[in-house]
């Protein structure tokens, strides 16, 4: 893999690259699967709690989870906006914080990964797809966890999920590894709705470029979902699921939204 | 320089890119009989109707039919209405495509393009052995002449997605096996 | 911030436009894939192979155009090439002014390729009455409006609007039902249809191998338009040769099924040519023009596989924006995902620079395109390309974003500040508070929880 530098940037980035500071936890007994996690920059501004169950569940999972603390964002926002300068910068650091260790690398949202698997190809030509799992494609292809093994005393209550397919997530080959996980989830009952795979309108920047028609889709998405009788809608991306709560709160609908590993993590006993 | 130069000159040089062969062509399997229950079956779903000889002799004997050669072939008298004016267009065609019931139509002597076209029903007889599967086993059969090939009646769905038959062609098809 | 402009289009357009356009493209997009799983045991395999033979075309072009002119020829088939629209405008005016020196009417079949080289209002100009016969492209004509759709040119409208539309030009009494309204122009375009000298078509495929020009259509009116005026004259972009005739029966099922979910399309017209001597109809004289208009650039170019395009609709009755903001919104005769590479492609991006960013990327116009064109790299190529050519504002400063992405100690101070949003003043974000409310933090923070494990 060859990494082409740019101008004016190059010193701080090589730099940051330098100093890349871990934070190793404590592995005993047999050799754990050891996977960087990729944190995305939604869950680091926002949704900690996403980013806190990915790491529960992969641990339960029966992995060493290592976590980069100068990782920043994978460069999808000024990728998608045309201005591949910055994506390249914000790529560059992403490899060289945590691709470049060619540990497992794995992040909750299919989006991230379609960006490193398929967008930083087209930013690097001669790179070849990196190597990236979304939470959910590694438990089921990799780990080949096909029932969430539950280890919870209490069971949590019983709820109704609308679940949400990200666009990126068919992109990327998911075959619906993040639902047949909620399904062996004997508290969750999985309701079809409409329009199934239809976006959610978020889009990064055509969200708040094209507003209207951006919460026009979101808004004909939510009404298929509140037609199903659902209680809240499960996703695989914080981008999406972001999208729609904005929405659900300016019209003050009554559903709220989780990631899938927040019901994943429910299910781990402390 | 003229266009032709000019775009041939734009395009540059051919690429040597080879192409993946076509699959092979199946086998006939089925026999003719089965071939006329799925094309039976197939024009039926699209709004089209399958009949016999007696259908024929009671639309012959309609005013305004169009029907330069198939009923003298089968030793009957010739009806000629105009094209423009005739409800009724008989033709007889070049081959039946069972998977898709689309009838296939090559045109010539005694064939006008428009008498499968103007009027409101359309006949098509069809030589009961002129019948082939599929789409590409008819392809290998075509004539260097004009050829058309219908598959049901004429339709539009423009307003508001509503099936609509026979907008500009015959609404009613109607094929004869014989 | 200027608005982009299929963002401003949708924001005027009337609910009931909306409601149209969603209903129609729902329904399509469920016959679409009822058909092609009826068609094809292997749908992907199908369009792999599709695609593929499109690449071979694209490649050939030099070949297989010169073979198609020849063999057309040898048909009696008369070939003019035309490098741009005035071009274009200019040959097929000087055959009309030879079939029909002191006019008439001219009945045409639906062409995108006419579209988009503005043909109508040239010809009409010069004196000839130029009648739609499809029927959608009808009522698009009557109301001077333009078409919305690439197969469905009024999926923007409802049987109301057309039912008033037939009873002002006089059609017959006002009715909503459809067949009825069906039938009403049936009965006013068949008198078009015996008068005009000239028909004009465009070309869905046309055969190298045997100089054969291919039309689909469900109507008949595409058959009428090339069979009964005296001279028929097709336009066809120069993408559209394909090698043998063994290579339509794939295209034909594709799209059928793409475009309107059926197994097939209802007519295929395959024209080897004028009337011959032993013939009793059919035109006197076939022409075909050979449309580049910008062509053998994009085919040189980034954008090429857009060349592959069947225009069959696939893709914009998919498309979540299309369904928002309708096909006119693209400000182009190419809507949707297709009119958003298409356009600026064959316009060239100064042209539609913010085309492109109409999309949220979610990659359904290239799940569902029958030949696989990746059209969400190509929207991302546009933009890089605008984006680097200066042609479009950013509404986020990407630079600033840099400069915080490439350190993590920048990065973690400006999570910090986060806090402070919602006091700031961004395009960007009023953009998104329009209609929705600001993500808040929720919960504990990672990185805190992170560093608090032992
Ligand atoms: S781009 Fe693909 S899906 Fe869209 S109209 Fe063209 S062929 Fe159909």
């Amino acid at each position: 893999m060859r990494i082409r530098t740019y101008a004016r940037y190059d010193a701080e980035v090589s730099r940051s690259a330098s100093n890349i500071s871990q934070t190793e936890p404590m592995t005993t007994g047999a050799p754990k699967p050891k996977v960087r996690l990729m944190l995305t920059c939604l869950c680091d501004a926002f949704f900690g709690e996403v980013g806190i169950a990915t790491v529960r569940v992969l641990e339960h999972a029966g992995c060493t989870v290592v976590f980069d603390k100068d990782q920043t964002c994978c460069g999808q926002p000024p990728f998608n906006s045309g201005d591949w300068t910055a994506a390249r910068l914000a790529a560059g650091h992403l490899m060289r914080t945590t691709l470049i260790h060619k540990d497992t690398v794995v992040t909750p949202s299919a989006s991230c990964a379609a960006m490193v698997r398929e967008g930083y190809p087209m930013l690097y030509t001669d790179m070849a797809h990196p190597e990236i799992f979304e939470l959910g494609e590694y438990l089921v292809q990799h780990l080949k966890i096909e029932t969430w093994p539950i280890t919870a005393k209490k069971m949590p209550a019983k709820t109704k999920v609308a679940f949400h397919s990200s666009c990126h997530g068919r992109g990327i080959g998911l075959k619906g590894e993040q639902r047949q996980l909620l399904a062996s989830l004997p508290w969750v009952e999985l309701v079809p709705f409409d329009q199934g795979e239809q976006c959610c309108g978020f889009g990064g920047a055509f969200s708040a470029n094209h507003p209207s028609i951006s919460a026009g889709i979101g808004m004909e998405k939510l009404k298929n979902i509140l037609e199903s009788g659902a209680d809240e809608i499960v996703g695989g991306d914080m981008g999406c699921l972001m999208q729609l709560n904005g929405l659900i709160k300016r019209n003050k609908l009554k559903i709220k939204t989780r990631h899938f590993s927040q019901l994943l993590a429910e299910g781990i006993g402390e | 320089m003229g266009d032709r130069e000019a775009i041939l000159t734009n395009l540059g040089k051919a690429g040597k890119k080879s192409r993946l062969p076509l699959p092979p062509a199946p086998m006939p399997a089925l026999t003719y009989d089965a071939l006329w229950e799925i094309f039976a079956t197939k024009l039926e779903a699209l709004g089209g109707r399958i009949g016999n000889l007696q259908d024929l002799e009671v639309i012959l004997s309609r005013p305004h039919v169009l029907d330069v050669e198939s009923a003298t072939r089968l030793g009957r008298k010739s009806g000629g209405a105009d094209v423009w004016a005739a409800e009724v267009g008989v033709t007889t065609v070049d081959l039946a495509i069972a998977e898709t019931a689309t009838l296939m139509l090559s045109t010539g002597p005694g064939r006008p393009r428009l008498a499968s076209l103007t009027p409101t029903l359309h006949v098509a007889l069809v030589p009961k052995e002129r019948i082939v599967a599929t789409m590409s086993e008819a392809f290998t059969q075509l004539t260097d002449r004009t050829t058309v090939l219908i598959t049901g009646p004429s339709r539009t769905a423009d307003i508001e997605g509503i099936l609509v038959r026979g907008v500009h062609g015959p609404g009613d098809v109607l094929v004869i096996p014989v | 911030m200027k608005i982009p402009s299929v963002e401003k289009f949708s924001r005027d357009l009337a609910t009931e436009t909306v409601e149209s356009v969603r209903s129609a493209s729902v329904a399509k997009v469920d016959a679409r894939s009822n058909a092609l799983k009826i068609a094809f045991d292997d749908l992907e395999g199908a369009r792999t192979q599709a695609a593929q033979i499109k690449d071979y075309v694209l490649d050939n072009l030099p070949n297989l155009l010169p073979q198609l002119e020849l063999k057309c020829r040898l048909n009696g088939i008369e070939v003019h090439w035309a490098k741009n629209a005035s071009s274009a405008r200019k040959t097929i005016l000087e055959i009309c002014k030879a079939a029909a020196p002191e006019g008439g009417s001219i009945v045409k079949a639906k062409s995108m390729a006419t579209e988009e080289i503005h043909l109508n209002k040239h010809l009409i100009k010069n004196g000839y009455e130029v009648v739609e016969t499809d029927l959608g492209e009808y009522v698009v004509q009557i109301d001077d409006d333009t078409p919305s759709h690439i197969v469905t040119p009024i999926i923007h409208k409802n049987r109301k609007q057309v039912a008033k539309s037939f009873e002002r030009e006089g059609l017959g009494p006002y009715t909503e039902v459809p067949s009825e309204l069906a039938m009403q122009a049936r009965h006013h375009l068949r008198e078009k249809f015996r008068e005009a000298k000239i028909g004009i078509s465009g070309v869905n495929f046309a055969v190298a191998e045997s100089g054969r020009i291919v039309l689909v259509e469900n109507e008949g009116n595409n058959r009428l338009s090339t069979t009964a005026p005296d001279v028929h004259i097709a336009v066809m972009g120069l993408e559209k040769v394909l090698p043998s005739e063994t290579d339509l029966p794939l295209f034909l099922r594709l799209l059928a099924g793409s475009a309107t979910g059926q197994q097939m399309t209802t007519y295929i017209h395959m024209i080897s040519g004028p009337r011959r001597k032993d013939e009793m109809d059919g035109p006197k004289e076939v022409h075909l023009v050979i449309l580049d208009n910008g062509r053998s650039k994009v085919l040189n170019g980034p954008y090429k596989e857009i060349l592959r395009c069947i225009r069959c609709g696939a893709c914009l009755n998919v498309c979540p924006v299309y369904r928002q903001a309708s096909g006119h919104a693209y400000n182009n005769v190419y809507s949707g995902p297709l009119g958003a590479v298409l356009g600026p492609a064959l316009e060239g991006v100064e042209k539609l620079p913010d085309l492109a960013k109409a999309s949220t990327l979610c990659g359904s116009c290239e799940e569902v395109c029958p030949v696989k064109i990746p059209i969400p790299r190509m929207l991302l190529q546009l933009r890089e390309e605008a984006n680097r050519k200066g042609l479009v504002k950013e509404m986020i400063p990407w630079s600033m974003f840099s400069v915080g992405s490439t350190s993590g100690f920048r990065w973690r101070l400006g999570l910090k500040m986060l806090p402070l949003a919602p006091i700031a003043k961004h395009p960007a974000k009023s953009g998104w508070e329009e209609f929705k409310d600001l993500p808040t933090k929720e919960g504990r923070d990672f990185r805190k929880w992170w560093n608090g494990r032992s």
